[in-house]
């Protein structure tokens, strides 16, 4: 049965679209996370982390998004533990994993930022590790971290449309059943485009002005 | 080729650089221009090649009008050679690129007879061995004398040059200045911005002082130097010599 | 836990004719995409308001938007206007427009690097705007631009995977298709890695040695 385009279409692919934010939202808190511990990995004295967070980051930053979300896909079901995990999971799954490698680097990049009398100054006044990251060195890191971060996020709102393939009903994948139903891709996709570019589009010039008001302290 | 200035204004926006220059400068002479920074003097010189729009008044160089809409400011360009404070030596060629290229492509000289020629150049700038060297291996004073030979490259009729030894090194000033003085000797038509007083009152035939947009004094350089008849000149060179 | 690997190599050919795939699309779309890339960025740098505008326009509109929805637009809707184009050619027209967005930004950086005083050496010896953009300007804003572009390169590499979903036979494409056959995810995904990883490493190599051949200066 085919339908024509029309405004009834919108519907389905805003519902999609909110799925899309909501999915990058949780990958890029999850990944954060992971970014966070790969990246305090990678600049700390410790050998063993420093290997394993390099390994990590450069791995992941080596396969392409695509093989990561299908493996995920595939193997979760493999760990065979009596549950069965929804698309949904494995999609901020495997996003969480691929940002958790380009946040790993953006945070290693802005704690080497961060010059080193500043983590010389902080030990010699006798903080502790964990006084040391709190009131000296990630103050100043943020500034190196945020711009990229956001950067990043824009990116991975553009790279979730991936997951469409293993069937969650994303942005992207919205835009393709309603292609389907219709038989009208231009529309459907010129559609689902043009509200990628509204989110992305409105999100960098949200950060170019949050930035120019916010971080202007070592500018 | 002589140079006329009437009544030469330049303004960035509302700040008003200079504020009505008239000189005259004669074929074969070699003029000075000195004043404190923001004497409006280095934008005076790249007024001269049109590096700078002219806000109103009169350029002539020789029977060429820069203020005319018309005239073809690159042909202008061919007989007005200029030397940058940075060099400004285009880093992607050899000495001898550097001093070659301008010839090959704007005066369609053919490669062997510009390569002589710049050979030539890098010879009488004491360069010679570096003609295969790159900007990045040189050192200022090098880079420097071979800027001079690319300008020299056009066979220009008369040389601007726009604080040529302020950004050197104070060792190496003297070996850009030698080349300088040689050039003067052999009656090229020069202006010069400079801080450089003792070369000015070596081989200036006049030394024009600049200060806040205007011409204060001009003079021969034992006047300017000696016998400053204005304040303003009087205090400045009290605070460089 | 061990790996299995006899299953695979039967697919060995399967796998590398994908990665020819990848690595064809790749290279035609870097080489073209750059091209394209520097012809946008003299437009957004030109005096041209139209030109300006143009450049913009495509530039925002191309890097707001996910590859795999331009390429959507490319396969599908072409396919709906009656032209009928190949995943090949969807792939190779939709990659280079994707990539010449982000190398136009490129360049664009690489372009405003170049100082001043090298446009008014060009000028002072008379040369015209085109004769200083490519005796004067060109050499050393590519230079600057040049990590950039390697690592647009891999980026590109990574991302030509995405062409797989319009049923291009890639590298991706044929990973996928030997894990349904095999059932080997965890060996799979180790070639995988290897594979991509391998390849970037190349490519980053490359670029240096290129590097260092070209920029001499």
């Amino acid at each position: 049965m085919i339908q024509d385009f029309s405004w009834i279409h919108i519907i389905p692919i805003l519902k999609g679209a909110w799925l899309t934010i909501q999915l990058c939202f949780f990958s890029l808190l999850f990944g954060g996370v992971i970014g966070v511990i790969l990246g305090l990995g990678a600049t700390s004295k410790n050998k063993l982390a420093n290997v394993l967070s390099g390994l990590y980051i450069r791995l992941v930053r080596g396969v392409p998004l695509l093989v990561i979300i299908f493996l995920v896909y595939f193997a979760l079901p493999m760990l065979d533990i009596g549950i069965n995990f929804s698309k949904g999971f494995s999609a901020v799954l495997a996003l969480s994993v691929y940002a958790g490698a380009y946040m790993g680097e953006i945070v290693r990049g802005g704690i080497q930022s961060v010059p080193k009398g500043q983590f010389e100054a902080a030990d010699a006044l006798g903080m502790s590790y964990f006084q040391k990251f709190r009131h000296v060195i990630v103050p100043q890191a943020l500034q190196y971290i945020i711009p990229p971060g956001i950067g990043f996020f824009i990116a991975l709102i553009k790279d979730s449309s991936l997951v469409s393939i293993i069937g969650y009903i994303d942005l992207t994948k919205a835009g393709k059943v309603v292609s389907n139903l219709t038989f009208n891709p231009i529309a459907s996709f010129l559609v689902v485009a043009a509200v990628y570019f509204v989110i992305c589009f409105g999100l960098s010039k949200a950060a170019y002005y949050f930035e120019r008001r916010f971080l202007q302290t070592n500018a | 080729m002589n140079i006329q200035v009437k009544n030469l204004h330049k303004s960035y926006g509302k700040l008003e650089v200079l504020k009505g220059i008239d000189c005259q400068i004669r074929e074969g002479e070699v003029v000075c221009v000195i004043g404190p920074s923001g004497s409006g003097k280095s934008t005076f010189l790249r007024c001269l090649n049109l590096l700078e729009e002219i806000t109103s008044g009169q350029v002539l160089i020789g029977d060429y009008d820069l203020t005319h809409g018309k005239t073809d400011i690159n042909k202008v360009r061919t007989e007005v050679g200029m030397v940058f404070q940075q060099f400004n030596l285009f880093p992607h060629k050899t000495a001898i690129q550097n001093v070659m290229l301008a010839p090959v492509i704007v005066k369609n000289v053919p490669k062997e007879a510009a390569r002589t020629r710049a050979l030539e150049l890098l010879d009488k700038v004491g360069l010679k061995d570096k003609a295969n060297a790159y900007p990045g291996s040189l050192s200022g004073g090098q880079m420097q004398r071979v800027a001079i030979a690319r300008a020299l490259a056009m066979d220009p009729k008369i040389m601007l040059f726009d604080e040529p030894t302020s950004a050197l090194d104070p060792e190496l000033v003297g070996e850009v200045l030698n080349v300088m003085k040689d050039l003067a000797r052999e009656g090229m038509t020069m202006v010069v911005v400079t801080h450089e007083m003792g070369f000015a009152r070596e081989v200036a035939d006049r030394v024009i002082f600049m200060d806040q947009g205007y011409i204060i004094e001009e003079g021969k350089p034992e006047e300017i130097f000696q016998a400053p008849k204005n304040e303003r000149t009087q205090s400045f060179l009290r605070k460089v010599i | 836990m061990n790996l299995v690997f006899h299953d695979i190599i039967p697919y060995i050919p399967q796998l590398l004719s994908g990665l020819a795939v990848s690595l064809y699309v790749t290279v035609i779309c870097m080489l073209a995409g750059t091209v394209l890339g520097l012809f946008v960025a003299l437009c957004k740098s030109s005096k041209n308001v139209i030109l300006r505008f143009l450049g913009n326009a495509y530039i925002e509109l191309i890097r707001n938007t996910p590859l795999l929805v331009q390429l959507y637009i490319l396969f599908f809707g072409l396919g709906q206007l009656g032209i009928d184009i190949s995943p090949l050619w969807s792939a190779l027209i939709g990659i280079t427009i994707n990539n010449g967005a982000y190398t136009a930004e490129i360049f664009r950086a690489g372009l405003s690097s170049v100082p001043k005083g090298l446009h008014e050496a060009g000028s002072a010896l008379g040369m015209n705007k085109a004769q200083i953009f490519r005796h004067v300007i060109l050499a050393p804003a590519f230079r600057t631009a040049f990590p950039a572009l390697t690592n647009q390169l891999i980026l590109l590499f990574l991302f030509s995977s995405v062409a797989s979903i319009i049923s291009l036979e890639e590298l991706t494409y044929q990973i996928m298709n030997v894990e349904t056959q095999t059932s080997r995810t965890l060996e799979i995904t180790l070639i995988a890695a290897v594979l991509y990883y391998g390849c970037s490493s190349i490519f980053v190599y490359l670029s240096n040695a290129m590097a260092k051949k070209v920029f001499k200066w």
